[in-house]
């Protein structure tokens, strides 16, 4: 490999110098400076509304109430003689019968298929545009 | 945060320009360019705590906006540039010097810009690099992860290239695709 003359070396220095930098647009910082922003927000780490503790504590409440209610007699318990819970809550218990006209069911049914078809839109549109 | 966000604009405002010209350099489109750009700003951002001092702040800039260049043309094959297959001898650079020296400093600016834009990505980057930016060979191999052997070979490669360029700008009745002078 020939080794450059100085000439052509300081004229090839000479013309990048003159090419200069090419400018972004204006808005350029401001758009990332949004973009790093939104990032940042997105980064927070998200505290959940109930304590992973809170949850256990209730877990544990929950499977100790059912195991006790399970072994516990009621009959027996002055507890709920008390309470007279026994005769309070009675099996006659039944749920209302359901109706729907022929009507509800098909409005029902087209809404159902209008939910369905979003995400499926969604998938299209998004992979027409990338 | 907040402190963290507003430094990082000062840093941008001083290199994205120099940012968006190797990218734009090397991926050939404006649009694509900023795209680039800002990807690489979101990108440093996020990674500013593991710069190590170890090397300057520009060339660990520089070695992110160079890999997504990369990535984005990678993704886009249709952009490549034609390789050249002509190459111009030292001894006719005089000419082409006294010929641009006739033309109004604008369009000189943009005949070079063209040129310098119509080189293969890797070169067009190198040469803004070692030229305008004047980072060391050492410098520029980190950043574009090859070897300096290889830096210099392309250094000449691209020197060679961009005359043969703008010899088709500014001596267009020399060239050997007319064949005959006007």
């Amino acid at each position: 490999m020939e080794k450059p003359s100085k000439d052509f070396e300081e004229f090839t220095q000479k013309m990048i110098r003159e090419a200069g930098v090419s400018k972004p647009s204006p808005d350029f910082t401001d758009r990332v400076m949004e973009a790093i922003a939104a990032k940042t927000v997105h980064a927070k780490v998200y505290r959940p509304l109930i304590a992973r503790r809170t949850w256990n504590l209730l877990a544990i409440i929950a499977i100790v109430g059912l195991i006790g209610v399970y072994f516990l007699p009621v009959a027996s318990n002055p507890f709920f003689e008390n309470l007279e819970i026994s005769q309070k809550i009675g099996f006659n218990f039944s749920f209302p019968e359901f109706k729907t006209s022929k009507t509800f069911t098909y409005a029902l049914g087209f809404l159902a298929l209008f939910l369905v078809q979003i995400p499926f839109l969604k998938h299209y549109v998004l992979k027409r545009y990338k | 945060m907040q402190g963290d966000t507003r430094a990082y604009g000062a840093l941008m405002e001083r290199y994205q320009d120099f940012v968006f010209t190797i990218v734009y350099r090397m991926v050939k489109v404006r649009e694509e360019a900023e795209e680039v750009s800002q990807d690489t700003f979101i990108k440093a951002f996020e990674s500013l705590s593991t710069f190590r001092g170890d090397s300057k702040f520009s060339s660990w800039l520089y070695s992110i906006a160079y890999r997504k260049a990369l990535d984005r043309i990678r993704k886009n094959s249709k952009y490549q540039t034609s390789e050249l297959i002509e190459e111009i001898t030292e001894s006719n650079f005089e000419s082409i010097e006294n010929a641009l020296q006739y033309l109004q400093e604008e369009e000189r600016k943009k005949i070079i810009q063209e040129s310098i834009l119509k080189l293969p990505e890797a070169e067009a980057a190198i040469i803004t690099l070692y030229y305008f930016e004047e980072q060391s060979i050492k410098e520029i191999a980190s950043i574009t992860e090859l070897s300096e052997d290889n830096i210099k070979i392309k250094l000449y490669r691209s020197r060679k290239k961009l005359f043969t360029l703008l010899k088709h700008f500014v001596l267009p009745e020399i060239t050997n695709s007319n064949g005959k002078a006007i």
